[in-house]
């Protein structure tokens, strides 16, 4: 499907977040990147986290009375989110590639699907976490 | 890494690793629900066990991987400067390796 050259040196192209639309799809896919950086940026203390709660019973203490403090339930929330939304929109992502889901209502009412669910699971969590 | 984008494709790799993450997350939270450990021993045998062991191998592999080729997608598509975006690409490649080598020993434990 080549486009004739003047169409395509025609077409904008930049990726300025601030100048381009937001329509429900974009958001879920914009979405689906933020996620992953933020899951990806707290990787390293996730696995501390991890070697910490399995170094001995004072360190699995450590870590259980961590996780009733404050902020690690706040992060927790938020990468509970993340981890939610990412899975999901990977999941819709992947449907698209075997042809489910790629036209463009069935397509909005996806990508609306996960951006809520995202947030509910996120919410149930803080309801869990709390 | 370089090794496998250069006989798989990115994208491929992309999804053959969520695929693999998607399956043992399912596989993760449904053993969790079966026997929810409570206190140090439990919890660690939960994490080791034979049945847990090699899959949660597999799962930080995919993980590492995936992160690599999806954080790389976004330096490429927001760094524009090649020493800025090379420094970069350094940077998270150490920051993986780092979290590889800090989650072996424990796996190995």
């Amino acid at each position: 499907m080549a486009l004739p050259s003047d169409t395509r040196r025609a077409r904008p192209r930049f990726l300025n977040l601030l100048r381009i639309r937001y329509p429900v799809g974009a958001v879920c896919s914009f979405a689906h990147r933020v996620s992953g950086v933020v899951l990806a940026l707290t990787l390293p203390a996730l696995v501390w986290l991890l070697r910490l709660s399995l170094d001995g019973p004072s360190g699995y203490r450590a870590a259980t009375s961590l996780m009733q403090e404050l902020p690690p339930k706040a992060l927790a929330a938020v990468l509970i989110w993340a981890l939610a939304h990412h899975v999901l929109a990977g999941v819709r992502h992947l449907l698209k590639d075997i042809d489910l889901g790629s036209t463009l209502a069935v397509a909005r009412r996806s990508a609306w699907s996960v951006n809520m669910l995202g947030v509910l699971l996120a919410l149930l969590a803080l309801g869990a976490l709390w | 890494m370089k090794a496998i984008s250069s006989a798989l494709p990115a994208w491929l790799v992309q999804r053959l690793s969520a695929l693999y993450m998607l399956l043992f997350l399912l596989y993760a939270l449904a053993r969790w629900n079966l026997a929810r450990p409570a206190g140090y021993a439990a919890w660690k045998s939960w994490v080791l066990a034979g049945s847990m062991r090699l899959p949660l191998m597999l799962f930080f592999a995919a993980l590492l991987i995936h992160a690599w080729v999806g954080l790389r997608d976004v330096v490429f598509d927001y760094i524009h400067p090649v020493p800025l975006r090379l420094g970069v690409l350094a940077l998270i490649a150490l920051g993986l390796a780092a979290v590889a080598f800090a989650v072996a020993p424990v796996l190995a434990g």
